[in-house]
Formats: C-alpha cells, structure tokens, sequence
C-alpha cells in the first residue's frame, strides 16, 4: 500500500478528534424532529450518547446479572468476576463509606458511591479497547470511506473515551453535588444545613471574609471534579495516539522505512502508556467514589 | 506562553506529590499500624494537588 502525501491530514487534527466527540455532521442517528420540541437544541445521538447507553446498559446488566446467579445460586461460591466485584465492594465500603461518612449514615449513600465507581471505570476501560478504530480500518480495507454517512462509517468519527468528555463528567459531578446538599439537608434541616457552611463562633467582620469563600468553595466542587477526571483521561489518550501518530507522520515525511523504525519506538512506549492508563482507570474512578464520600461526610458530620 | 506555564504548573505539582510520598513514607515508617488512614488521607492531598495541576495545564493548553 503506497502513502499518498497530497492527501495529509494534519496530526494535531486527528489526535483532537480522538479524544472528541463525534462532530456535529456526522451524528450516529439524526433525529432532527427533536428539535422544535426543545427550543431549537439538536437531540441527535452523537456517539458519546451510544456509549453512555452502552456503559449504563453492561454496568447495570453484567453486574445485576451476576449478584443475581451469585444470590440465587444454592452453593455460594462466586465466580471471578464476583470475588473481583465482592473485594472492590468490600474495599469501598470499609476505607471510603465507613471511613469518612460515618457508620451510622453510609448504608443510605452506599449505592450511589458504587454506582459511580463502577459507571466510571466501565467509561475508562470501555475507551482503552479500540473497538471503533478497528471498525473504521475494516470498513478502509474494505472499501468503505468514512464519510458516506452509514452507521458504519460515523461509528469512526470521533474517539470512544465518555469520561474524557466535559459534559459526561459534569452531568456525573451535578449528581454528586445533588447528593451532598440532599445529605446535609436531610440530616439538619434546610436552613441549618446552609449555616453549617460556616463554622459558629467567629467575630462578624470575619463572616463577611469566611461566607464568600465557602460558598465558592462548594460552588468549585464539581468543576473541579470535572475537570480532574476529563483532563485525566484525556491527557492519557492524547499522549497514546500522538505517540502513535510519529508513525504515520514520520513515514509521510521521510518514507515507509523511516516508519518502521519509528513504529519500533512508538509501539514499545504506546504500550506502557497504555499499562499506565489502566492503572489510572482505577484510580481516577476510585477517586471519584472517595471525593462523592468525602463531600457527603463533609455535609453529614459537621464539627461543634 | 502557555505551554511554559502549564510546564511550571506541573513542576509545583510533581514537587506537591513528592513532599507528600516523603511525608506518608515517613509516617508508615514510623507507625506501620495506622496504614490505612494514612492512605485514605494521603489520596485526598494528592488528588488536591494534581486537580491544580490539571486544571492549570488544561488552561495553560488551551488559552495560552
């Protein structure tokens, strides 16, 4: 297969792409008569909707199904899949919920912060497989193009990494924010709970200073859980295809052995990267599991 | 412009983390039965100093 070097496409262009959505001309499924019924906003689904469908639909169906056999099963040994999701389980539930909300509290807040984790790490895993770039080469080899608006062919636009996405993480960071107010709210009342903000006893001049603060400190919460989590994901996967993208550049520039001996380099580092970005699906979705508890423990056990 | 301050912003960053690997190494060290809070506490220091990190990197990026 020869290189054709009219038709480049700038790099920086396809690593964005990577890590975006699927752009506005090229939506999964267009469903323009949504339009008028909300004030002109287009409804189309773009591909992070399919993915968020798909994320909700194997979180709730793989996990459901397995406590389900688990629970109905006369022996009462777990499988793999169910020791890995009792010791995650039993790991959450011992270091985050009873550690920082409380053992008096945590059973009713038990249920989101595990629903997070899971929605979160099956959003980062579901972005490191490369199902939909392999999609878009079978339809190259096979003589498709990618803009000739099949199904098939918008699969390709776009990367397939939800939780890279700022609407995806703020929509999850809201849900928190909702959780820790309706906590706080639920234990000490409405007004209480936004006087709980701001610790009694000091001098009045100083509320004028502490006030403010804290209330831009409860405002930045889910930005900052946003932001932490998308620019995580996002980073890892930029890095994984710009290191992946010397290849194609280098042989655009210098010819296909100059390729070869750039894709020695790029695979082997691609590869860690890729063993890192693993490690920090883990992480970034424990940490969000643990600031949702920290915030809820903070609302909940106020100091006097 | 913006690329040197998202580069400084990850100097503090990688400083901010070091100080506290230094500090939990220390304390485990120290008192090995008191692990877990240790632990619990330090993911909360680090992920504060990396959520400034990224935020200043992601800003330094993007409108620098």
């Amino acid at each position: 297969m020869s290189i054709d070097k009219t038709d480049k496409k700038d790099p920086v262009d396809i690593a964005i792409e990577h890590v975006a959505n699927s752009d506005i001309h090229h939506p999964l499924f267009d469903i323009p008569f949504l339009k008028q019924f909300f004030f002109g906003i287009d409804l189309s689904i773009t591909k992070h909707v399919f993915l968020l469908f798909l994320v909700a639909f194997i979180t709730v169906s793989s996990i459901v199904f397995l406590v389900q056999r688990y629970i109905s099963s006369k022996t009462k040994i777990p499988g793999k899949m169910m020791s890995f999701i009792e010791m995650v389980i039993v790991f959450l539930r011992k270091d985050i919920l009873k550690g920082f909300i409380g053992e008096k509290y945590y059973k009713d807040w038990e249920g989101l912060v595990y629903s997070l984790f899971f929605f979160i790490l099956i959003g980062n895993f579901l972005g490191l497989i490369p199902i939909f770039d392999l999609l878009g080469l079978i339809n190259y080899l096979g003589g498709g193009n990618s803009n000739d608006g099949t199904i098939l062919a918008n699969l390709t636009h776009g990367g397939n990494t939800i939780t890279a996405n700022i609407n995806v993480n703020f929509a999850l960071a809201l849900i928190t924010c909702c959780a820790f107010t309706v906590a706080g709210i639920r234990k000490y009342g409405f007004f209480k709970h936004w006087k709980n903000l701001a610790p009694p006893g000091l001098a009045l001049p100083l509320y004028l200073i502490v006030v403010p603060i804290e209330i831009m400190a409860m405002l930045i919460r889910p930005l900052s859980l946003t932001l932490r989590l998308a620019g995580n994901m996002m980073g890892g996967h930029l890095a994984l295809i710009i290191f992946t993208m010397f290849i194609i550049t280098n042989a655009q520039e210098y010819g296909i052995f100059a390729g070869l001996g750039t894709s020695i380099f790029s695979v082997t580092l691609s590869i860690g990267i890729l063993l890192l970005e693993i490690l920090i699906s883990f992480i970034q979705a424990y940490v969000f599991a643990l600031l949702t508890a920290v915030y809820i423990g903070m609302a909940v056990n106020v100091d006097h | 412009m913006g690329a040197i301050g998202a580069g400084l912003a990850v100097v503090g960053a990688g400083i901010g983390i070091g100080l506290i690997g230094m500090g939990v190494a220390g304390a485990i060290a120290r008192q090995p039965e008191a692990k877990d809070e240790i632990r619990a506490q330090t993911f909360i220091l680090a992920i504060l100093v990396e959520g400034t990190a990224i935020l200043l990197g992601l800003l330094g990026l993007f409108i620098g």
